[in-house]
């Protein structure tokens, strides 16, 4: 094996042990620092609410992986190819689907499935259960985009308008349901993953202007 | 003709022994009446309420056996300022709110006790379970409203103990651990309004 290629696939592990990691992490966050709902339940509620909780906090990590995988990152793509970057995000975006329903059916399914009564203070429950039912559109828009009839410049806009919403009210969501920020680790945790996802979400946003304003500049020079 | 005047008699005399029977009928002031309760958790108490509630309120100090209560109390409404325990109240765990939305208290009889004091037996029903409760309570009397003087407003209060797990409100496993308290203190406290 070249050097330059045992280089690549010592960086695609790297980036790989990292993403185990980090999920890792974010799975144990809720057992490592458990909220008092979790005293009141035993044996498989207990077992539920915590794997709720637990795949909650793994969507938040993958909903910034995800961001991290379309920021077209030069260092990133120079060691990973594109095509199976996007066939990352593609698998990644199922497996958020997916998730977001399962967390919400794993939490209440701990509290015997009763509901919450419309009134404000349930708000962050409510904005939660929003955020899953919104973020598995996107995915089920992606997902089934041809066979919805949506062309891929619609929804290639309606994406790239959505997803950003979509990753602010799961932060929103999980910074106000959750009493685990209450420990300092989690919160720290926390207010560092939202601040990457802006970070990348701005990145994104200031290099696809720059490239819209370079366009249109080489346009007018023809 | 004389047919005619037997049974008008006979029509005004069950419509005036009726009335005279049939107590005062009150209405629940719900915005100036309360349903509270308090439990220990280990060492504390723990206070809470019931927003939503509704009463049909029958009384007359002059003759309390005529006097009924129907109070029904709508078990979502609770709140004790925690809205991840009030959810938790709502559970199976605890009040199973889903398969018993309400509970009631309807009395069977009133008796008075001397001076403000008076006695409501009746059945209190919570879940699945109905069980006969002797409830005191104190009347503080009748005046007229200040902002209206056409409507009169009676005042009631009542403070008991309830034994939650009699009622199957928890399995008695926190109860165990020294974690909730099994008696229920209640503290009800009613303004009801009536025509003057």
């Amino acid at each position: 094996m070249k050097p330059k290629v045992f280089g690549k696939y010592m960086f695609r592990g790297a980036v790989l042990g990292m993403a185990v990691a980090a999920l890792g992490a974010a799975a144990w966050a809720p057992v490592l620092y458990e909220s008092q709902s979790l005293y009141y339940k035993f044996g498989l509620e207990k077992v539920m609410l915590q794997a709720g909780k637990s795949i909650g906090w793994v969507v938040l990590v993958l909903m910034v992986g995800q961001v991290l995988l379309v920021a077209r990152s030069v260092f990133l793509e120079r060691r990973i190819p594109l095509k199976l970057l996007m066939s990352l995000h593609r698998g990644c975006g199922t497996l958020i689907g997916i998730l977001v329903l399962v967390h919400p059916l794993l939490i209440l399914w701990a509290d015997g499935f009763s509901l919450f009564p419309l009134e404000r203070r349930y708000w962050p429950e409510f904005l939660g259960g929003f955020t899953a039912v919104f973020v598995a559109a996107i995915v089920a828009a992606s997902k089934f985009r041809t066979r919805l009839h949506i062309g891929y410049k619609s929804w290639q806009r309606l994406h790239r308008i959505c997803t950003p919403v979509a990753v602010i009210l799961a932060f929103v969501h999980a910074w106000f349901v959750s009493e685990t920020f209450h420990h300092m680790v989690p919160r720290t945790g926390l207010f560092i993953a939202a601040g990457a996802a802006l970070a990348l979400f701005a990145g994104i946003y200031i290099r696809r202007h720059a490239g819209r304003a370079k366009a249109g500049k080489h346009g007018e020079e023809k | 003709m004389k047919q005619k005047i037997v049974y008008g008699i006979f029509i005004i005399a069950f419509v005036f022994t009726a009335t005279q029977a049939m107590a005062k009928e009150w209405k629940l002031d719900a915005n100036h009446s309360v349903v509270q309760f308090g439990i220990t958790h280990i060492f504390s108490t723990v206070y809470g309420n019931f927003s939503d509630f509704n009463g049909d309120i029958r009384f007359d100090p002059a003759n309390p056996g005529a006097g009924r209560f129907d109070f029904t109390v709508q078990v979502n409404s609770v709140n004790t300022g925690n809205a991840k325990r009030d959810n938790h109240l709502r559970s199976p765990d605890f009040f199973d709110a889903g398969k018993f939305p309400v509970m009631r208290f309807v009395s069977s009889g009133i008796t008075h006790k001397g001076g403000k004091n008076y006695v409501v037996t009746g059945e209190m029903t919570l879940k699945n379970t109905t069980k006969v409760m002797e409830i005191p309570f104190v009347f503080h009397g009748t005046a007229p409203s200040p902002f209206d003087k056409r409507t009169q407003v009676a005042g009631f209060d009542t403070q008991f103990t309830l034994d939650r797990l009699a009622f199957g409100v928890g399995s008695g496993k926190f109860y165990d651990m020294g974690v909730v308290g099994k008696d229920v203190h209640v503290t009800i406290s009613v303004e009801a309004l009536g025509d003057k």
